[in-house]
């Protein structure tokens, strides 16, 4: 009787589009039932009736249209397909907003995400949490969002991630970024996932994103974080390593923060002492030897300590070590006393456990001081000798440890190697810190014998980014920012490809590749660089429009324009050098406002000199305006301090404003520190944070650049691109 | 004459310009600028996408507009193309979602001003039968027929439409089903005319 009952319609087209065989009740139907049949072989007239592709007529002007479109530069977002595949979120929960709120008020942790839904500069932000908040090692982490406006009418969201583990090395060298879970909306209008921290990951970096990866919360460019805990809910050691390192390169005051942090946690351990050494010599410079007679005695207090014990892990004892070199300068005896204490302790561990991470660094640095000494103090012979040691190490367990690779490659460049083993530490340092190969490979090619080895990486490397590769993309940039600091990170490469080939003589494959390298974008020094291979080539009229592009841009001197017209107009006439200069000015406003942005500002409000206060729109009064955050604990802000006289002057000369913002104390002491390094223009002191926070601004000296509408049209840019930026907007205005 | 390290450079695909190179090669060099990758890219796919996107849109005239967006669009799109897969297919996936973002489009212009008619059918067939499929396909309303083409003609599964149109699989089978017994009652009205 079954038999007797028709297929459904359902069922009809599943099983004749193939989604499904045909259950063996269908198929004895089905052989019974004409009905069925021709409704079965009717969906399958109409599959392959559909499937015919057929050459549909084109519109000769068709493409013709499109050609026009996009000379004029229209740009169309189009709805690409989602580049990974799905994630399901394993449950829901129904507590988890009680449960998180009780948290976050229970605890001023500085790992809790701070909320805010202001339309800024630096993109949007919602409110992110996780739970737990203090992980343990492998633990499984439900996360709730609670997305801004941009990105909440997703019914998915990506949540990237860059995860560390006890390997991985200080700022983001070689450490990649991946989606870690999907975001998915509820009926409550939050996205909620979870996922499951790897056993060996410490610590991780988060951001949210749209399926297209075309809209980025990166928290105003702090991230999300989150450390692994230990039982009593403190954050583990080496997780606080990690974090440090993490925010390396992206904020430095954080990350001496973050060190402060752990030498207040772990007191005890001399190797967190080490590190804040270190961030006050670069925060500080000379002045951190102030804090020199404190480490002393801290040095000494934890000597006394550490030898009473019978049982001292080795990351104290190498850290003893470590701690003694650092501030034993100003106190030999000391000194001497730690090292001689402690490095038998430390060789008789390291031979007693190979496989300890800890000993396997501490023997890479052993065999780097064995190599090329305290500092680079070896000479060539000594680190010849440890170049075998060092490879049979790296085969042994050494490889173990990333940090091995850089350590070989520093002996092999001393012994002056100029064959297999300088390669081979090459290619595994270039693996390990993907983002200084194009250094590495330049370095090579000044090896003779390696030159064609180098040039041959650098082509790969070249091809490599042209390639897209999202783990290479930052969590704070979207993948049109993304391929765009890939394409012109590969037109770097491609500049140094031109200086090897016209180093080796070879002019034409010189400015071909000179040639892609400024292909886009604006590099006065690429352009130098293509104008002097196109004379060595004799080609004076391409050369010519070359040193145009020189000529133009604001930051080039009075007298080296004036020496650039002088030989122009000799070699082809007043006319046609006007007639490049023309050319040159546009393509630096094509270029440069090709790569621009387009972000509104909150009112930014932050204090004059005298204590008064002043608002950054009104200080711009509708003309183009660079701001520039500085600060006084910072050599590289220190020096371009000294630039800001003269960029303010050519600013001015253009009907622009310069806005040097910092978040220092406004006292007397920083205001001399400004003038005696020839400041002259008005400052504006923000310590409140709020246009730190608008500009998403966290490291120093950074620069960016408005509109006369007040629209940030070039953030995070440099010194050396203000002045073209600036002109190419002022040129764009009405 | 090349020398070797020249010809190193030369050997690099992304480095010269040609026609003949395969879809992933052109689209790398779109992305990096070279507008000339895009007419290569046109002139191979323009058809089979102008086929695709009048069987969803129901009109050529609207499919023209969506082939001309995405090649307009493509080179900014390209920056987030992942080479996991053929490029055509990737190509008539963005196809499709711009199809559909257009669709919206103009079902909210619908909604303000009602008189706009869908264009009338314009099939290159001069196959009968196929003719008639195809207008009936252009009959069904809206939700049908994207539903039909995208499992019918471009193989997708339910879960994948579901995924495209933002409902639910089971949504996309009835969808479907209905498409098809609609059809079935479309062509045996234009058999009785």
């Amino acid at each position: 009787m079954l038999n007797m009952l028709h297929l459904s319609e359902a069922s009809v087209t599943a099983v004749a589009l193939g989604d499904r065989e045909a259950t063996g009740r269908e198929r004895n139907h089905l052989a019974d039932c004409t009905a069925c049949r021709g409704r079965l072989a009717e969906v399958r007239m109409l599959r392959d009736e559909m499937r015919v592709t057929e050459a549909a007529p084109v519109s000769p002007t068709l493409l013709h249209r499109i050609e026009s479109r996009v000379a004029t530069g229209e740009r169309i977002i189009l709805p690409v397909p989602l580049p990974f595949a799905e994630l399901t979120p394993r449950r829901r929960f129904g507590w988890f907003r009680v449960a998180a709120a009780v948290l976050l008020v229970a605890s001023a942790s500085i790992w809790l995400t701070p909320r805010s839904t202001e339309l800024v500069a630096g993109g949007t932000s919602g409110e992110l949490h996780f739970l737990p908040l203090a992980p343990r090692a492998g633990d499984t982490v439900h996360v709730e969002y609670l997305a801004p406006p941009q990105l909440a009418r997703d019914t998915a969201l990506v949540l990237r991630g860059r995860l560390r583990t006890r390997w991985d090395r200080a700022y983001a060298s070689g450490t990649h970024q991946q989606p870690v879970a999907t975001l998915r909306r509820g009926s409550d209008g939050r996205f909620r996932a979870a996922f499951r921290m790897p056993d060996s990951v410490l610590y991780g970096a988060f951001a949210v994103e749209n399926s297209l990866g075309s809209q980025v919360d990166s928290r105003h460019r702090r991230l999300w974080e989150l450390m692994v805990h230990d039982a009593a809910g403190k954050p583990v050691f080496e997780a606080l390593v990690q974090r440090e390192n993490d925010l390396m390169g992206r904020d430095m005051r954080l990350a001496f923060a973050t060190a402060r942090d752990r030498a207040a946690l772990y007191p005890d351990r001399p190797d967190a002492w080490v590190n804040v050494r270190f961030h006050e010599q670069i925060n500080f410079g000379q002045d951190a030897d102030t804090a020199l007679a404190a480490h002393h005695a801290r040095l000494g207090r934890l000597n006394g300590q550490w030898r009473g014990r019978p049982s001292v892990p080795f990351a104290v004892v190498d850290g003893m070590l470590s701690y003694g070199r650092e501030v034993g300068a100003g106190d030999d005896s000391l000194q001497r006393a730690v090292s001689a204490h402690w490095r038998p302790i430390q060789r008789r561990m390291i031979d007693s456990d190979r496989m300890d991470p800890d000993a396997i660094r501490a023997h890479w640095w052993h065999l780097n001081d064995l190599g090329i000494g305290p500092r680079g103090s070896g000479g060539a012979n000594s680190a010849r000798a440890v170049l075998p040691l060092a490879e049979a190490f790296w085969r042994d367990v050494g490889s173990r440890d990333p940090s091995g690779a850089e350590v070989g490659f520093q002996i092999a460049r001393q012994a002056r190697d100029s064959g297999v083993a300088r390669r081979t530490w090459i290619d595994r340092f270039a693996a390990v810190a993907p983002v200084w190969a194009e250094g590495l490979y330049r370095g090579m090619a000044d090896e003779p014998a390696l030159r064609r080895d180098a040039l041959e990486r650098l082509i790969a490397l070249s091809n490599t980014l042209l390639r897209p590769d999202d783990s290479r993309r930052a969590l704070e940039l979207n993948r049109a920012e993304g391929a765009t600091k890939d394409t012109a990170r590969a037109q770097r490469v491609f500049g140094l490809l031109g200086d090897v080939y016209l180093e080796g003589g070879d002019t034409a494959s010189g400015r071909q590749a000179l040639e892609h390298a400024t292909a886009s974008g604006w590099d006065v020094t690429l352009f130098r660089k293509v104008a002097v291979a196109e004379l060595a080539l004799g080609d004076t009229l391409l050369a010519l429009a070359s040193f145009a592009r020189v000529a133009v841009d604001p930051a080039t001197s009075a007298p080296t324009v004036d020496s650039l017209a002088t030989t122009a107009r000799r070699l082809v006439g007043t006319a046609r050098w006007n007639s490049l200069l023309v050319d040159a000015v546009q393509t630096m406003r094509i270029r440069l406002l090709a790569r621009a942005v387009h972000q509104r500002l909150p009112d930014v409000a932050f204090a004059r000199e005298s204590g008064a206060p002043a608002v950054l729109q009104q200080l711009s009064r509708g003309r183009v305006t660079v701001v520039t955050f500085w600060t006084t604990c910072c050599g590289a802000s220190e020096s371009q301090l000294r630039a800001l006289d003269t960029l303010s002057s050519r600013l001015a000369a253009m009907h622009a404003v310069l806005i040097p913002i910092t978040d220092d104390q406004l006292n007397a002491e920083t205001l001399a520190f400004a003038k005696v390094r020839g400041v002259s223009v008005p400052l504006y002191f923000d310590r409140s944070g709020t246009a730190r926070v608008a500009f998403s601004s966290w490291s120093v000296p950074e620069f960016f650049v408005l509109d006369a509408e007040g629209f940030v049209r070039f953030q995070h840019s440099s010194l050396g691109l203000v002045l073209a930026q600036a002109a190419a907007l002022q040129k764009a205005s009405p | 004459m090349r020398t070797p390290t020249a010809s190193l450079l030369a050997n690099d695909p992304s480095l010269n310009p040609g026609d003949a190179y395969p879809d992933d090669v052109l689209a790398a060099r779109l992305r990096n600028g070279d507008t000339a990758a895009m007419g290569s890219l046109f002139r191979r796919h323009a058809h089979s996408l102008i086929h695709l996107a009048t069987a969803l849109t129901g009109s050529p005239a609207d499919a023209e507009d969506v082939v001309q967006d995405v090649f307009v669009g493509l080179q900014l799109a390209l920056r987030g193309y992942v080479e996991q897969g053929a490029f055509a297919a990737w190509l008539r996936s963005v196809t499709i979602r711009t199809a559909l973002a257009n669709q919206r489009r103009a079902a909210r212009r619908r909604e303000v001003s009602p008189d706009g008619e869908m264009s009338s059918v314009e099939a290159p067939s001069n196959d009968l039968q196929r003719l008639l499929l195809r207008d009936a396909v252009v009959r069904l309303p809206d939700d049908m027929r994207v539903v039909f083409v995208l499992k019918v003609a471009e193989g997708y599964s339910h879960a994948e439409i579901a995924s495209l149109l933002g409902i639910r699989a089971g949504t996309s089978e009835v969808r479907l089903f209905r498409a098809i017994r609609l059809l079935r009652a479309l062509l045996a009205e234009s058999a009785e005319c």
